[in-house]
């Protein structure tokens, strides 16, 4: 198990800078998810940990030691790529055993190194099939336990769900939530679902166009975003944003207010699940209305703005578009109207 | 096939009704003064129409051969009289005489085979010498003057004197010059004195650096127009390759001092023959007469440039006083009439051999002589005894009754029947390709399998049964270690393919891989450079090559001397010419397997390589345990297509080292060749080579397919 730290890592390629100066440090035994949206340079900063990419500048040290130097097969880390990349012409068997033969382990070793991973993913009845052979979620399985099989010090991966049909994936979370407890392994995780992230991670560090947006457990990042890049990306559906004007004590929307300690024109920040709804002769109209089970999504016009709302199925009776909705508001954060950036208030 | 193509000629030929089929294989002024000629006879003699075909020398031989019997070939046809012999006993020429006084002895010699004689003499071609007027200010009248004179013209990269030492034709004015000769009371004996001196005398002569070594005739031809030889020794068509300005003169052949006689050329004669199925023999012979008389000789002298064969047609002063013609005439005197005997072309390899064993230093001058007599001895060993067919034909007919009942059966069983009938409508459109195979692949192929049981001598097809396939594997005429063994041969072939495959496969994907890194710069280019080998036609590289390997002016021994090297005599020792072979091939086979592995490396995801790198694989365990295997599936097909072509790589062999030293590097296809065509015509022998090496290839099919489904990917 390893520690894993970022100092001002930069990427670039030619004059595109994918990588702006990242700072990072990962303890001992963490899983940390990097999320963001395509191209944000997470999967890059994955691959400049495995090695895969070279690091323009700044310096990455794994257990303390700068690696920007070492080839990818000295830095003990294993990686699951999105494509699983299994070698299509070995077995099951051959391709948990690759690693371990690479480096002229024992075969008495790798076999049981081969074993132990395939009974803990459930793979042993499938050892000697070739890849081409095997439903996509039995790849998967096969791509994570060539990577456990080794016990390397820190695990990379980069998308491994995103190939997965919706039921399996959640499948597939769970059993990775176990693994990494019964591993003790140190997780960088590349996802751009955020449920994924929020639901693994120990710390989700947030990236925007190669920026670190934020970096904090799951709860913070929800509560606290800090700024309307991670408002908007974490949760679903997304954040709420609505132009407010505060005046010190209350903050005005429209034919709205909520209480908030900030002054001027604000972006206000509201989840779906914190604009309550009832019906009657309110100001809001119901535009689109999303059912999902036991809750609906509602899309509302508010005055000049709209508005997502989340609300429970039983507790709001029936609605239909072009009902009129009383709205009021839970809970609001603030943010700077230029920069994003959240205001304490 | 071939008598559809003749009759297709003939029927051209003969545009006219009842013209008079001419055959000749003039070009250029040649043809002219013919044409010429020929119009002549036509306004002389009213009603009569003169039908000329030029057919190409290579082909002529064999398509009189084809046609005349056929009917379908020439009334009158005008050629050299070297395969005399064979077409008297074949029947396809008529006896003709003409005043025999008109013509110099040595050509009506020519025409004469078994005291009769079968043509006029037109014109004759033969070597003489050939010198630079601004270095020899005096041809030399005899060997010793003319070894005097090129010694004092040899120096640094110049000679005194060049012809192509080693083939026997332009050897023949010593051998005859030192009392030698191919035929001893009309046996062939290539071992008389006479040869081992005449070599021992060229060899000295090389030795002292007067000739170039391993010349050849562009090389010949450029020393002389370069001023780096002052004397030459060649034929009349020697005329047409000197550059425009060269100051030269042609003189006879000089005598040999050892011995007082005079240098004998070989004479070649063209003459003009009748068929013996001629439609119109009397219009034809008349016609003969014609051409060969006095105005005609004329006018093929001095328009066609001819050296006539008539007399009477040197007191005109415009042919009788040409520098040129007057030197070709006075060298007739002392030419010796080209053998018509059919025994003839077996000789030819036996004694280029001994020429080339001698020039290289291989044997002494009277070993080779000796070993040229036991080869020529050994080629053209009797035929086998005539076999009976008839249990031959009996196994014959049983396969064909058995594929008919295989057949039939297959045509009652209701499913087959069912779906021939679904795919009638394809039938049509796989006809025409299915005829072209049919006649194209499949006939021929059967064909050249029937003739390996025949035994070939002279135009007669013996049956002969299994005896070509028992000689052959069986040895029975050589040792297995001797390169005219089939063993020995495969053996050779056998290494030829692995180690060309092996190269090709090896330096074709390193370069494919090198140029997929992306740090090499300008790999478009590179790329583009690296096929260029390949989009050269390989005959025109395999002479390149041969050159580059040349002992004395080759681009390899160049630079081995510049780095202070010995130069290296590529084709004298088995190991050298077979790498100088492999060299050659291995630069026109490489480029295919790199766009192959190009190809197939486009197919192979990046990640499979990066997860190996950060599964800790290092760059050889990578490429042995990922890229490779992954890249088995389409370099398979690719090394089985490349073996195949390999094994049969005709091109190669014959153009670079030729089967030197001593067929050594002779590969099958190559050795079958030589089996039909300089081997005393042995075409069942050959045959029997080429079904053996189908056989081979079909073994290493059959294994290879096997490979192919072997393991799945």
């Amino acid at each position: 198990m390893a520690t894993l730290s970022f100092r001002d890592i930069k990427k670039s390629y030619g004059d595109l800078q994918v990588l702006q100066g990242i700072d990072l440090e990962v303890s001992d035994g963490e899983f940390v998810v990097l999320v963001g949206p395509s191209g944000c340079g997470k999967s890059t900063l994955m691959r400049c940990v495995a090695g895969l990419e070279d690091i323009t500048s700044g310096e990455l040290r794994i257990d303390d030691k700068r690696v920007n130097e070492t080839p990818p097969r000295a830095r003990d880390v294993a990686m699951v790529f999105q494509s699983y990349a299994l070698y299509p012409h070995m077995t099951v068997r051959e391709n948990l055993a690759f690693a371990l033969k690479v480096r002229k382990t024992p075969s008495a070793e790798i076999e049981q190194a081969v074993a132990e991973a395939a009974e803990m993913l459930g793979l042993t009845p499938l050892l000697d099939r070739l890849p081409k052979a095997m439903s996509g979620g039995q790849r998967q399985r096969v791509a994570m336990g060539r990577a456990i099989v080794r016990r390397p010090r820190l695990f990379l991966f980069d998308e491994p769900l995103s190939n997965l049909d919706a039921s399996l994936r959640n499948q597939m979370r769970v059993e990775l939530k176990r693994l990494h407890k019964t591993l003790d392994a140190t997780i960088l995780y590349v996802t751009h679902d955020q449920v994924e992230a929020l639901t693994l991670a120990d710390r989700i560090v947030i990236l925007d166009q190669g920026v670190l947006q934020q970096v904090g457990t799951p709860e913070e990042i929800f509560d606290a975003p800090a700024n309307t890049f991670v408002a908007g990306f974490i949760g679903s559906p997304g954040m709420n944003f609505l132009a407010g004007v505060g005046d010190g004590t209350t903050v005005t929307l429209g034919p709205l207010s909520v209480p908030g300690q900030v002054e001027g024109p604000v972006t206000v920040g509201v989840r779906p699940h914190e604009v309550l709804v009832e019906r009657g002769e309110g100001l809001a109209t119901i535009e689109v209305i999303e059912h999902l089970g036991w809750e609906v999504h509602l899309h509302l016009r508010l005055g000049d703005q709209s508005l997502t709302a989340r609300a429970e199925t039983a507790r709001l009776g029936p609605v239909r578009v072009g009902d009129p909705l009383v709205v009021s508001l839970n809970r609001a954060r603030f943010f700077d109207v230029d920069t994003g950036v959240a205001l304490t208030g | 096939m071939s008598a559809l193509l003749f009759g297709w000629l003939s029927a051209v030929a003969l545009a006219g009704g009842d013209a008079l089929a001419v055959w000749h294989s003039y070009r250029g002024a040649e043809r002219t003064a013919l044409d010429q000629v020929l119009a002549q006879y036509e306004a002389e003699n009213p009603g009569v129409v003169v039908a000329p075909l030029a057919v190409p020398n290579e082909t002529f031989p064999t398509k009189v051969e084809a046609a005349a019997p056929r009917g379908n070939g020439p009334d009158l046809f005008l050629s050299a009289h070297d395969r005399l012999g064979g077409w008297v006993q074949a029947g396809i020429v008529a006896p003709l005489d003409v005043p025999q006084e008109d013509y110099h002895p040595a050509t009506v010699e020519a025409v004469t085979f078994e005291g009769q004689r079968w043509g006029v003499p037109l014109a004759y071609k033969c070597l003489a010498l050939f010198y630079r007027t601004d270095l020899v200010p005096e041809p030399p009248g005899t060997t010793a003057e003319l070894e005097a004179l090129a010694e004092s013209l040899t120096g640094p990269d110049r000679f005194g004197a060049a012809w192509i030492t080693t083939e026997p034709y332009f050897h023949a004015p010593w051998l005859h010059g030192f009392g030698g000769s191919v035929f001893l009371d009309d046996e062939v004996r290539l071992d008389q004195p006479g040869h081992a001196a005449s070599m021992a005398w060229v060899r000295g002569l090389q030795d002292r650096g007067i000739l170039p070594e391993e010349a050849n005739g562009a090389l010949v031809t450029q020393l002389f127009n370069e001023g780096r030889a002052a004397m030459v020794v060649s034929g009349p068509w020697f005329l047409g390759e000197l550059d425009p300005g060269v100051p030269y003169a042609v003189a006879p052949l000089p005598r040999i001092s050892q011995t007082g006689e005079s240098a004998g050329p070989y004479l070649t004669v063209e003459a003009a023959m009748v068929s013996a199925y001629a439609r119109q023999p009397e219009r034809a012979r008349d016609l003969a007469r014609y051409l060969a008389s006095t105005d005609a000789a004329i006018t093929r002298a001095v328009d066609g440039r001819q050296s006539v064969a008539n007399l009477a047609a040197y007191e005109d002063p415009r042919v009788g006083l040409d520098p040129n013609l007057a030197a070709f005439r006075a060298q007739l005197d002392t030419a010796v009439p080209m053998p018509n005997r059919p025994e003839m072309t077996a000789t030819w390899e036996p004694m280029a051999r001994s020429l080339r064993r001698v020039m290289r230093g291989a044997l002494t001058p009277e070993a080779a002589a000796r070993a040229a007599q036991q080869e020529y001895a050994v080629v053209t060993k009797p035929p086998p005894p005539p076999a009976n067919s008839a249990p031959y034909a009996v196994l014959v007919a049983l396969l064909l009754l058995v594929a008919a009942g295989a057949m039939v059966k297959k045509a009652l069983d209701p499913d087959v029947r069912h779906e021939v009938g679904r795919w009638r409508f394809a039938y049509p459109y796989v006809l025409p390709a299915a005829l072209a195979m049919g006649v194209l692949v499949v006939l021929p192929f059967l064909v050249g399998a029937g003739v390996a049981f025949f035994s070939h001598r002279a135009g007669e097809f013996t049956f002969v049964g299994l005896a070509n396939f028992l000689d052959i594997l069986f040895a029975r005429d050589w040792p297995v270690t001797s390169p005219l063994s089939f063993w020995f041969t495969l053996g050779v072939t056998i290494l030829w393919t692995a180690a060309n495959v092996f190269l090709h496969v090896t330096i074709g994907m390193g370069l494919a891989l090198l140029l997929r890194e992306p740090w090499l710069r300008l790999r478009n280019v590179y790329r583009v450079l690296l096929i260029l080998p390949w989009s050269v036609p390989n005959y025109i590289t395999a002479l390149i090559w041969k050159g580059l390997f040349h002992r004395q002016f080759g681009a390899i021994n160049g630079l081995l001397v510049a780095l202070g090297l010995e130069p290296v005599s590529w084709f004298s020792q088995w190991s050298t010419a077979f790498a100088a072979n492999v060299a050659t091939n291995t630069w026109l086979g490489f480029p295919f397997m790199m766009v192959v592995t190009l190809g197939a490396l486009q197919t192979i995801p990046r990640d499979l390589e990066q997860a190996a790198e950060v599964d800790g694989a290092s760059n050889w365990q990578r490429f042995r345990h990922i890229t490779l295997p992954l890249l088995r599936p389409a370099l398979l097909p690719a090394v089985i297509l490349g073996s195949v072509w390999t094994f049969n790589q005709f091109n190669i062999i014959y153009l670079v080292s030729g089967g030197e030293p001593d067929g050594g590097t002779e590969i099958l296809i190559s050795d079958a060749y030589r089996w039909a065509f300089t081997r005393n015509f042995r075409y069942g022998y050959a045959a029997a080579y080429s079904v053996l090496i189908f056989g081979v290839l079909l073994v290493w099919s059959g294994f290879t397919s096997r490979l192919m489904r072997g393991k799945p990917t």
